[in-house]
């Protein structure tokens, strides 16, 4: 080994040592997720004064990024040439309405400006990371939330192995539905979105029960040399249904990487089992970082065991960033939701009789004390994280946890 | 269930008739052209013209085609929606959604989609007949031609309501709420003797949307005679008070109905409900169906309640749906809805008692003493209708009950009751339509395994038009479904797109519907062979 080689090698070392140096300088996020139709009823958000005022708002949590919801169940919010029947004023007979005033009759498709692109251009603005938050499946909880490309298209509606159709889901097994997703991508992505977060929380009954459609049983059939599909709890049909997500995921990457600039994905996971490493709701996530699909992870829950909550949830935090182990950034929850899976800082008051306020300040010291790269806010509403909350946490934003602490 | 009902039903009533039967290739004539998105097309009653909604101008406005010179005109052009026309049966008048919205949700001061009427040849001004921040829409007259019937989330204002049927007179007047099941309803659609109404019926977001049918009489004879208290009709949920119990004619009660059990089975005595004891407390939110129900004292068991919200369980409960349920733990008892006659006469009492989960349960109606039905049944959607005409006398009682059935689990059920006075030598037709002691619904959809909407009813016929999809479709097909045997006709298999919104013409031998074979939906007509007789 000559001394030019030397040189090399110890210049390679430094390179490759330099993430590990810039490090410290890394800012220790806190993200909050935006749901601008929850602010219906608060501000007008169908005018760029309402924006502007509920970020005002979110704002006093410290958040440094935003994750803006784009769609509302399967209705896309911004006047999309893909999805006809984003909020608007027409009405179709196969979906019926939110009646709630004022919510059921915001019209985002038809305002004077495309929400979207003027919601992430004012987070830039502010200096704030733009994101958008994407539900892995677009419907939601009512039919009214079913947009038009399931509408249209009964002919990629999952069914059941019995043959029952759920008009909320398409499957991803068909072509046709993943060109029209990163239809959708590419609408958000020339809107400005500079990170996409996609949440496997938000499935609406996605199941790998009702894959039953000829593509996923064709495909099925032709590996394993079978004539017909197993029932839904054989494994093997479980790993296959959910290695078409990891497909999609993988396509979904290409197009991001395609375009000309740096745009993030983030996987959200909630880990209802209680064990970082199970991936039983079949969203691999492991598997995605161990492939480059995904740049950040952001955990959505942990199980936390209601006898033992904070140590526990600790405990959850360390194993998570272990599996992890500095392959990606964590993003943890100080979560003021508590349905779902009742996790939120409302069971933690429970299970802890420490006040919601300072919880939110001990689990967000927890995430930045165990490596992580920042905590969601999963929804920040006008209703939710109270002022004295949201005073705790910009204060930890701007001081004990402003950067990710070294390893 | 469902199809028994079907086969049985339809099948002995129908006056047998004539149809119309597809030819496969039938030629497909284009009505319309271009690249805009024509839809919703409706035969004038002359069979000359149809009226259908477009985007040609960038909002949806009312276009007519004359099909004999293919000329296309314009009838309605103004900023926002006009929607799903309908001509009146004398051809004068053309009915439609209309909404324009101006201002934003959080300003709150626009109106809804309302229902306007305009001179069919596009003169004078339309005229209002709906109004408020509703979405009412896919109206449709009565065979009457006096009456509109229409699909609206407009009941009492709450919050994620389903969409129900209301009424309305053509020329104007309170909308009133007409028919009201589980689930939405939307685009209603008479037969053509008038007896039967048709129209999707979609219980949730993860279920398809069926047809159903419902006879109409129970829609109209409520509007029957009235007494000196101006009272002739007690509807169980519509009257049922959060205040009192008793209140009025209605009261909600219980008692213990005790078992005999051997080693092999066990058995339902007869109930006694002439010692039923009044339900005293109301919970609120009372278990996941978020019912408003009385209840026991100090126990939830058993209870009847109504659901002032739907939406937010997984009870697929309607506002205004009642249910009652008989308990799953602990002693036998009955839940029972008691109504007292104010007077004597002839009634009628119509209802049905439905499952909505998985369960046990057993149903009685007893007037006085006296078992008028009794039955038992497991299944979820499982539908137990009932019609009876019954003499009381001034203090008679119809108790209407609910019981554990023989094994557990049990389960609640959704109850109906409705009951009214006729006059001695009112003509109970019971029996002529159904042949069964019941007003049961028809689904002319199986099962949650395909999905079929928008019914139009043949003009001639007991024939339905609709749009639906079944496995193995490249998309949405009109369809012909025979009311009397379920029997389905795709009409449009040969045709590339989605094919919707079959509408009749008025000989009932040709449709006309929307398709998209070029990129954007466009009318076409398809002629149906000769008629055959069957």
């Amino acid at each position: 080994m000559n001394s030019w080689t030397l040189l090399r090698l110890s210049l390679l070392s430094i390179l490759l040592g330099a993430p590990a140096l810039a490090a410290p300088s890394s800012r220790f996020e806190v993200i909050a997720w935006i749901d601008h139709f929850d602010y219906a009823a608060h501000c007008d958000t169908e005018t760029l004064e309402g924006l502007e005022q509920l970020l005002n708002e979110v704002q006093q949590t410290g958040a440094t990024s935003i994750w803006w919801r784009t769609h509302a169940g399967g209705r896309v919010r911004y006047p999309s040439a893909v999805e006809d029947y984003h909020h608007s004023s027409v009405i179709d007979k196969r979906i019926t309405f939110d009646n709630r005033h004022p919510y059921g009759w915001v019209r985002y498709g038809e305002t004077e400006f495309d929400t979207i692109k003027a919601a992430l251009a004012m987070c830039k603005k502010r200096g704030l990371r733009a994101g958008v938050h994407w539900p892995f499946e677009e419907s939601h909880f009512e039919i009214w939330s079913i947009g038009g490309f399931n509408a249209e298209n009964p002919q990629y509606w999952c069914r059941s192995r019995e043959g029952l159709l759920r008009m909320a889901n398409c499957s991803l097994s068909y072509e046709a539905v993943v060109q029209h997703k990163l239809a959708q991508l590419d609408e958000i992505l020339d809107r400005g979105a500079e990170e996409i977060f996609l949440d496997f929380m938000r499935i609406s009954g996605f199941s790998h029960s009702f894959e039953y459609v000829e593509p996923m049983v064709e495909s099925f059939k032709k590996r394993h040399a079978v004539d017909s599909p197993p029932g839904h709890a054989d494994p093997r049909w479980r790993k296959h249904v959910f290695g078409v997500i990891t497909e999609y995921l993988r396509r979904f990457r290409k197009h991001l990487d395609a375009r000309d600039r740096k745009i993030t994905l983030v996987a959200g996971i909630p880990l209802v089992s209680g064990k970082a490493r199970d991936t039983s709701m079949g969203f691999d996530w492991l598997r995605w970082i161990d492939e480059g699909l995904i740049d950040a992870l952001n955990v959505i829950t942990v199980n936390w065991d209601k006898k033992n909550a904070l140590p526990d949830t600790r405990a959850q935090y360390e194993e998570i960033i272990q599996l992890v182990d500095g392959r990606c950034p964590v993003y943890f929850p100080v979560r003021q939701y508590n349905h779902y899976a009742t996790l939120g800082l409302p069971a933690y008051e429970r299970s802890t009789g420490k006040s919601q306020p300072e919880l939110a300040g001990i689990l967000m010291r927890m995430a930045h004390e165990v490596g992580g790269d920042g905590v969601a806010l999963e929804c920040v509403d006008d209703n939710n994280y109270a002022p004295e909350m949201r005073k705790i946490l910009k204060e930890l934003a701007e001081g004990y946890c402003k950067l990710k602490k070294q390893p | 269930m469902k199809s028994l009902i079907l086969g049985y039903s339809l099948g002995a009533v129908f006056v047998l008739g004539a149809w119309s039967q597809v030819t496969p290739g039938a030629e497909l004539v284009p009505v319309t052209r271009g690249p805009a998105n024509d839809s919703e097309a409706r035969y004038s009653p002359d069979g000359r013209s149809v009226v259908f909604q477009s985007d040609r101008s960038g909002t949806l406005d009312l276009h007519v085609a004359d099909l004999e010179t293919g000329k296309v005109w314009t009838l309605h052009q103004a900023p926002g929606h006009a929607c799903f026309p309908v001509y009146s049966p004398d051809g004068k008048s053309v009915v439609y959604a209309y909404a324009h919205f101006t201002k934003t949700a959080f300003k709150n001061d626009d109106e809804g989609y309302n229902l306007f009427a305009i001179s069919a040849d596009g003169k004078g001004e339309p005229r209002q007949i709906t109004f408020g921040r509703f979405r009412d829409y896919a109206a449709e007259f009565h065979p009457d031609g006096k009456t509109l019937y229409f699909s609206s989330n407009r009941s009492t204002g709450k919050a994620l309501m389903p969409v129900m049927l209301y009424r309305v007179p053509f020329t104007g007047g309170e909308p009133e709420l007409a028919l009201q099941k589980n689930g939405d309803m939307v685009q209603p659609s008479f037969s053509f003797d008038g007896k039967f109404i048709a129209f999707a019926n979609n219980s949730g977001f993860l279920e398809s949307w069926s047809i159903r049918v419902s006879r109409t009489k129970t829609l109209l004879e409520y509007s029957g005679d009235t007494d000196s208290t101006k009272k002739n009709v007690w509807d169980l949920s519509a009257d049922f008070s959060e205040k009192s119990n008793p209140s009025g004619s209605w009261s909600y009660r219980y008692m213990k109905h005790d078992r005999v059990t051997n080693e092999s089975s066990t058995k339902i005595l007869p109930p006694d409900t002439s010692k039923a004891e009044l339900l005293t407390r109301l919970s609120k939110q009372h278990e996941r169906g978020l019912l408003t129900a009385w209840c026991r004292p100090k126990i939830d068991w058993p209870y009847i309640g109504i659901a002032p919200v739907s939406g937010q369980s997984g009870v697929p409960w309607a506002v205004g749906e009642m249910g009652a349920h008989a308990g799953d733990r602990g002693g036998s008892v009955l839940a029972i809805a008691r109504w007292t006659a104010p007077h004597d006469g002839d009634i009628i009492v119509t209802g049905i008692f439905q499952g909505i989960l998985n369960g046990n349960r057993d149903f009685y109606l007893i007037l006085n003493h006296t078992k008028v039905l009794e039955s038992q049944f497991s299944f979820r959607h499982t539908e137990l209708p009932f019609r009876h005409r019954l003499r009381v006398k001034k203090g008679d009682t119809i108790d209407m009950c609910v019981g554990r059935g023989t094994a557990l689990p049990s389960s609640m059920s959704k109850i109906e009751e409705t009951i009214y006075y006729v006059s001695e030598d009112y003509e109970d037709e019971h029996g002529e339509y159904l042949p069964l002691d019941h007003n049961s619904d028809l689904w002319l959809s199986s099962d949650g395994k395909e999905s079929y909407y928008g019914p139009r009813w043949n003009p001639k016929d007991h024939v339905i038009a609709c749009t639906g999809y079944r496995a193995g479709d490249r998309g949405w097909n009109a369809y012909l479904i025979d009311a009397r045997s379920g029997e389905k006709t795709c009409l449009t298999a040969d045709v590339p797109g989605n094919s919707r919104s079959p509408s009749w013409a008025p000989d009932g031998g040709s449709v006309i519907f929307e398709n998209n074979q070029t990129g954007s939906y466009r009318l076409y007509r398809r002629a149906l062979s000769d008629t055959k007789a069957r």
